[in-house]
């Protein structure tokens, strides 16, 4: 399909895929009929019957202090009250994370500990259980932190550190856990609109309706700016998903999800030569995703998935020096997957979860492997966990992932972790994980060729300038992560502290390289994953912390910082983050936000490989509530980067002060 | 004076054996009839605590009787003394029939009796009255204050039914000089709004009895919705602490019959029926999951004992 074909509209046959499902599962749900509505009379059953377990035992809160790491929650008030218009550029508020605003290489990103060149391909990304990691090229976390309008999300749990305990392989430093509105807070009309500097145009309509017995919710927005300055152009991510929620007996729920993203970025640049041209990059995302939940009792329940993705990528290079070459990286890529995990508590004091996933990922690129077979990699996933309150005081958590990669062969990530509650509200946490990230399917058979009787007159030997060629013998990267976290809670001062030291020792971490004389490139496994000591491990240290402070009444004060000795970077320096969030409602409805956040310079940009310099950024959000009636909204403005320019991924990238306005409402 | 031979004698004493005795076993007065639509756990136990505390008072366990309604239909069991009604349906049909004893109801909530009172013109005071199933407002209230003072925002979600409860509930809200959020569903008006709104102003919903605002279909719905929004549930029923409820006030089947017995042994004594009032001794059900998962400090005994003394002390 041609670039300009999509770039305009939206695309009719991707729509209909996702929207043939949704229908037929509306009209399924018109048909149910309907809760019955008895005139109310009180009779002494309502005291003394039994009703329905509601939260067995999975549904339980899990307390911060007991979880098996540091985590991170971004909840829906936190949110809003940043302004960000999408879930990477929230990220900056994590502590550890490095983010991007670019579309450049794919979609904004996000990583943690790590670089962002690679794709940011270490750190797993879930939407309500399901994986939108992106296993095209090199994996990715930008194409699945767009999967869903900012305004449907619950809250974010972002898991620091390894969790392939728990995830698998892509929860390699760490986890993104986005987690949507249930359906039951979403009945109703809402529409945004927001509208603002640099081409912002954002617009969301979302319809809930339903019973308690079934419900239903529809969302549509796009998401619209003209991009960094100096980067390719406008990007575009239009999303349509739909989610409904079927209580089919007292015991069994039933959600079905089904949706469609599509990412049209403008990148390249006028002067990027044939292999960077001015383009649009066009990343269509689909998929469908069935849960089911059964109670078995207050103390143990099921839940099955199956899950459906598909991935079309178009990027088509414009070549003016070779016309006849086909420089269409794009591509397809496919998953299914199937998920079964039973939670039980034994007793009070032990509990645990176990389950098991299938998955298949397909991925067909006549340009990035010199074919049009599809190359297929099977993962068969056997998980469990337990918690065990050794004593009221100590608690351990101990489980591991066992993973059969049908092309990289076992894998075993173990993770023990012990929190000693210190006295109330004061917790320690040590522990020590293992991971492994199984090379990509690029990185095991990528072969990129361009072929054309116009590179054999440029004196190209056989009219093929081969750009990538695996050498395959990839294994597994791995990873030793040992942590001690302190969490305090300091109910007098309304102040939580959450402090990380971690050690994270790699090994075989997978590079691109190339031979002096060679202009094909490929991959390899680096002992210590740094050139600049191949033989030792790459270690990374350091510490990191949040602050939550709420001094006085509607006020909050967030504060994070990360202090890293990086080993990921060349060449190896320390580094620095930090990220403040002020928020404070005032009387008559009126919100004020002033976020701060700050990283150093770094040695190499994602996308050039020149230095960058430090980034400060300061954004600011004033927002008022609207009431009529029974009807609500909000009318807020928001400046980001206050301050001036600054390079983001690219040195000719600028991210430029930009304010938007965003009007709400709620029916 | 005639007076019959030996032969005649032997069959009236025969005609007294056969039919005399029987007479005479029964013929111990039927003082207490506890009746009920059906028998259940709950009715059966309250039935049996209050039979053996009144014949710990003297009273034979051979007065006392419990039938069904549709038994004591079929029989015209008709008791001399006072009749104890459990459940709404027997103290409704109490309240119909024409006795001339008094009847104590129990199992029957405040807001079903009044109008039970209300449709059958009955005096309640003297000769119908009734243990409440529903806690007082205030001892709800003083739970929430004992066991959770740090989230002083208290949402009520009611209906039809439960907004009869609401100048109580403003009244014993000033009296502790607490803050109730409330907000009222109309018959057919969806709750999913209401329910969000009064969400985000609590700290904790206190749910108060009300087949439209709390039934099967619903109750999952509101619990996970208030979990979301990290509002904890204060019940009135201990099934719902099992369901995900945080905590529930309620009173015993064996409590209920403990009280009614002491409600009826000064009428087997003559005196008049004591006035409708609530449950005396109650208990507290902690979902103890629940607690330590929002990290909450809460024993059911130390509550329960710590409310009691509260009590007395006012």
């Amino acid at each position: 399909m041609s670039r300009d074909k999509h770039s305009d509209t939206w695309s009719t046959a991707p729509l209909l895929r996702v929207a043939c499902p949704m229908l037929a599962i509306t009209v399924l749900g018109w048909l149910a009929p309907a809760h019955a509505q008895g005139s109310p009379q009180l009779s002494e059953s309502e005291f003394l019957n039994d009703v329905p377990i509601v939260l067995s035992v999975s549904r339980m809160p899990q307390r911060l202090d007991e979880t098996p790491g540091s985590v991170t929650l971004l909840d829906r008030a936190m949110i809003r009250a940043t302004g960000a218009r999408d879930v990477a550029d929230l990220l900056r508020y994590v502590p550890g994370f490095e983010v991007s605003s670019s579309f450049e290489s794919n979609a904004p990103q996000a990583s943690y500990h790590d670089s962002l060149k690679d794709y940011s391909n270490r750190v797993q990304v879930m939407v309500d259980g399901r994986s939108v990691y992106s296993p095209f090229l090199l994996g990715s976390t930008g194409p699945g932190l767009q999967a869903v309008a900012i305004d449907d999300i619950e809250r974010i749990e972002v898991i620091r550190g390894t969790n392939a305990a728990a995830y698998g392989a892509r929860a390699f430093l760490g986890m993104i856990n986005i987690v949507t509105r249930d359906t039951i807070d979403t009945m109703g009309v809402t529409a945004n609109l927001a509208q603002g500097d640099n081409g912002i145009r954002d617009t969301l309509v979302r319809l809930g309706w339903g019973d308690n017995q079934a419900r239903f919710r529809i969302t549509a927005d796009q998401r619209t700016d003209s991009g960094l300055l100096g980067a390719g152009g406008r990007d575009h991510v239009r999303r349509v998903n739909f989610r409904s929620t079927f209580q089919a007996s007292d015991k069994d729920r039933l959600d079905v999800r089904a949706g469609q993203s599509v990412i049209d970025a403008g990148v390249g640049s006028a002067n990027g030569g044939s292999g960077n041209g001015l383009r649009n990059r066009w990343i269509d995302t689909s998929f469908v995703q069935v849960d089911w939940s059964r109670i078995l009792h207050a103390d143990a329940d099921l839940a099955f998935q199956y899950a459906h993705m598909d991935e079309s990528i178009q990027d088509q290079v414009p070549n003016s020096d070779f016309t006849d070459v086909l420089m269409n990286r794009g591509g397809r890529a496919s998953s299914d997957s199937m998920m079964a995990q039973h939670t039980a508590r034994f007793n009070p004091s032990l509990q645990w979860i176990w389950g098991a996933e299938l998955r298949q990922e397909r991925i067909a690129s006549r340009i990035l492997y010199d074919t049009d077979d599809a190359f297929a990699t099977n993962f068969y996933r056997i998980f469990f966990n337990a918690q065990w309150h050794i004593v009221p005081s100590l608690v351990l958590n101990a489980g591991s992932m066992l993973e059969r990669n049908s092309v990289s062969g076992d894998t075993a990530s173990p993770r023990t972790m012990l929190n000693w509650h210190l006295m109330p509200g004061q917790t320690l946490r040590y522990g020590v994980s293992k991971a492994h990230r199984p090379p990509s399917t690029f990185e095991n058979f990528g072969h990129l060729v361009y072929r054309s009787p116009s590179l054999a007159a440029a004196g190209f030997p056989k009219g093929e300038f081969v750009d990538f060629q695996s050498r395959g013998g990839l294994v597994p990267e791995s990873i030793v992560s040992r942590e001690v976290g302190y969490l305090g809670t300091f109910d007098s001062l309304q102040l939580d502290v959450d402090l990380r030291v971690f050690d994270e020792t790699s090994t075989n971490i997978i590079r691109e390289k190339k031979e002096a004389n060679d202009y094909t490139k490929y991959f390899v496994n680096i002992p210590g994953g740094n050139w600049s000591d191949l033989s030792a491990p790459l270690n990374t240290h350091g510490a990191e912390f949040q602050l939550k402070w709420r001094p006085w009444q509607g006020g909050q004060w967030s504060l994070s910082h990360l202090w890293i000795d990086n080993g990921r970077l060349y060449p190896r320096m320390p580094l620095t983050g930090s990220s403040l969030l002020v928020t404070q409602r005032f009387p008559m409805g009126f919100h004020v936000s002033l976020m701060r956040s700050r990283t150093d310079a770094v040695p190499e940009m994602p996308n050039n490989g020149v230095p960058g310099p430090a980034v400060n950024r300061t954004d600011l959000r004033i927002a008022k509530e609207l009431q009529w009636g029974s009807r609500k909204g909000e009318v807020s403005w928001v400046v980001q980067n206050a301050g001036t320019a600054y390079p983001d991924f690219d040195p000719n990238f600028q991210f430029v002060r930009q304010a938007y306005v965003m009007l709400r409402l709620e029916n | 004076m005639y007076w019959p031979g030996p032969s005649l004698r032997l069959a009236f004493l025969c005609l007294l054996l056969g039919c005399g005795l029987p007479l005479w076993v029964h013929a111990a007065p039927l003082q207490v009839l506890i009746v009920s639509a059906e028998r259940n756990a709950a009715f059966t136990e309250a039935a049996e605590v209050f039979t053996t505390e009144l014949e710990r008072g003297g009273v034979a366990r051979s007065s006392v009787q419990y039938l069904t309604l549709a038994q004591a239909r079929s029989t015209g069991a008709k008791p001399d003394q006072v009749v104890l009604a459990l459940g709404v349906e027997a103290a409704t049909e109490m309240a119909r029939t024409e006795t001339r004893v008094p009847v104590l109801g129990a199992f029957v909530p405040s807001a079903s009796f009044e109008a039970i009172v209300r449709n059958n013109q009955r005096r309640a005071a003297s000769a119908f009255s009734v243990i409440y199933l529903n806690q007082p407002l205030g001892r709800q209230l003083d739970l929430i204050q004992l066991a959770l003072p740090q989230r002083p925002r208290i949402g009520v979600l009611l209906g039809t039914v439960s907004s009869e409860h609401l100048p109580v509930l403003e009244e014993e809200r000033r009296k502790r000089s607490m803050s109730v959020l409330q907000s009222q569903v109309d018959a057919n008006e969806p709750m999913f709004a209401k329910l969000q709104t009064l969400l985000e102003g609590s700290q904790v919903l206190l749910a108060l009895p009300d087949p439209q605002v709390y039934n099967s279909g619903s109750l999952q719905n509101i619990l996970l919705s208030a979990l979301r929004a990290n509002v904890p549930m204060v019940s009135f029923s201990p099934a719902y602490v099992k369901a995900g409820a945080l905590m529930a006030i309620y009173t015993t089947p064996a409590q209920v019959g403990q009280q009614a017995a002491q409600l009826i042994r000064p009428v087997l004594q003559g005196k008049d029926l004591a006035p409708p009032q609530y449950p005396r001794e109650f208990w507290i059900e902690v979902n103890g999951s629940l607690a330590r998962s929002m990290n909450l400090d809460l024993d059911a005994h130390t509550l329960t004992e710590r409310l009691k003394r509260l009590e007395q002390k006012k």
